[in-house]
């Protein structure tokens, strides 16, 4: 009887331990992938970060040409304007 | 007899050993899998928020490219201004193409004016400022330094207030001078264009070719059609007129001028003759730009390549 119990026991041990052998499969897979994506979005971070940094100097390179070339700027949107006008008699 | 008993001990031994090893292995797998889901759980907050900074870096892309575009237009202004009003006259040449082959029911006004400029001419602009419109002035330049309608101004300054706006600066020779030899020949009227081509560039930088006889074209007589092919062997189009408030003659009153610009308003394109000295035409101007938009028109600057520019 009690050795009936010992090998119920034993089977189940083995079960649980292959359970766990691939819980902890799977935990080291999550782990790994967990990594990964740290990484991927570390790399995302920098990329948002440099782009911002272009982004704010091209601004600022692009507020001061429009300051300096104000009149001419204009002058630009003026005739945009005025052609925008003719395409619509077209259309 | 103690053996069977020390045997059943190490048996039940046995026993509590593997429920031990049993219940840490479930608690090691209990464990693991609340890691693991919390480690699930932390992998899907990090693609959140890598879905989130993605589509950020994706707007600020764009926001980029916008800004580096515009920065270009601005860097080259001068020859975008040039490129767009290319495309301008372009489409008012295909929109004219249409008119004259009946395909668009839209109309075209050229509002012109000759002899300027004047100090009177201040007005004027102030007037198609005012609505918007631009037109083109045949511009002269005999004594011009000084305005002929106030002797304290210099009306060479009109000249850049005209081309700045965007009117088109047109040549209507440099003398005018009918009664002085202007028609005499070809080469003598050439020369007055010539001069009045490089007054214009030296006080706009706009260099013109378009063209308009003093007194029109029949004024030339004899001579006309030479003229006109020494003028298109320069480069030169020529352009008189289908409508005029009558101004270049002697206007009695406003409404006189009024009623000159109704009655000669019949087709679907016009161009317009006024003289930016008369005070009845620039009274009633406001009126004509109205009653030309009330009727459909649209109001433009001429340029070379249009269908009344003779060439
Ligand atoms: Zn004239």
């Amino acid at each position: 009887m009690k050795k009936n119990i010992i090998i119920i026991l034993s089977v189940i041990a083995v079960i649980f331990s292959i359970v766990l052998g691939i819980n902890y499969y799977n935990y080291s897979k999550y782990n790994e992938e967990l990594n990964y994506e740290k990484d991927k979005l570390e790399e995302i971070k920098n990329k948002v970060n440099e782009i911002n940094n272009n982004f704010d100097s091209s601004t600022s390179n692009y507020e001061k040409l429009k300051n300096d070339n104000q009149e001419k700027m204009e002058e630009y949107e003026k005739w945009l304007k005025r052609n925008n006008e003719v395409k619509e008699l077209l259309s | 007899m103690a053996k069977k008993k020390q045997r059943s001990k190490r048996i039940t031994f046995l026993i509590y050993l593997l429920s031990i090893i049993i219940v840490c292995i479930i608690v090691f797998n209990i464990i693991l899998s609340l890691k693991a889901e919390n480690i699930a759980n932390e992998i899907n907050i990090i693609h959140n928020e890598y879905a989130e900074l993605e589509k950020e870096l994706e707007n600020k892309n764009n926001d980029l490219t916008e800004i580096d575009e515009q920065t270009k237009i601005i860097i080259n202004i001068d020859d975008n201004i040039a490129e767009i009003k290319k495309e301008y006259f372009s489409n008012i040449k295909t929109l004219e193409d249409k008119i004259l082959a009946s395909e668009s029911d839209k109309k075209i006004a050229y509002l012109t004016f000759d002899d300027g400029p004047y100090y009177l001419s201040y007005k004027y602009l102030e007037v198609l400022d005012k609505y918007d419109v631009l037109a083109t002035f045949f511009t002269i330049g005999n004594n011009k330094e000084v305005c002929y309608d106030n002797k304290s101004a210099n009306c060479y300054l009109l000249y850049n207030e005209e081309a700045k706006r965007g009117h088109t600066m047109a040549n209507h020779t440099f003398s005018h001078g009918i009664f002085r030899g202007l028609y005499s020949s070809p080469t003598n009227f050439i020369e007055q264009v010539k001069k009045q081509e490089e007054l214009i560039r030296n006080q706009t930088g706009v260099t013109t070719n378009i063209v308009r006889f003093p007194g029109g074209s029949a004024t030339a007589g004899k001579y006309k059609n030479a003229i006109i092919e020494l003028l298109r062997a320069n480069g030169y189009g020529w352009v008189d007129w289908t409508a005029a408030t009558g101004d270049g003659g002697s206007l009695a009153s406003a409404d006189q001028a009024w009623n000159n610009f109704v009655n000669s308003i019949d087709s679907n394109i016009e161009v317009i003759l006024m003289h930016d000295y008369n005070h009845y035409t620039l009274e009633i101007l406001p009126k004509e730009i109205e009653y030309l938009k009330e009727n459909g028109y649209s109001l433009f600057p001429l340029f070379y390549e249009s269908n009344m520019v003779n060439k």
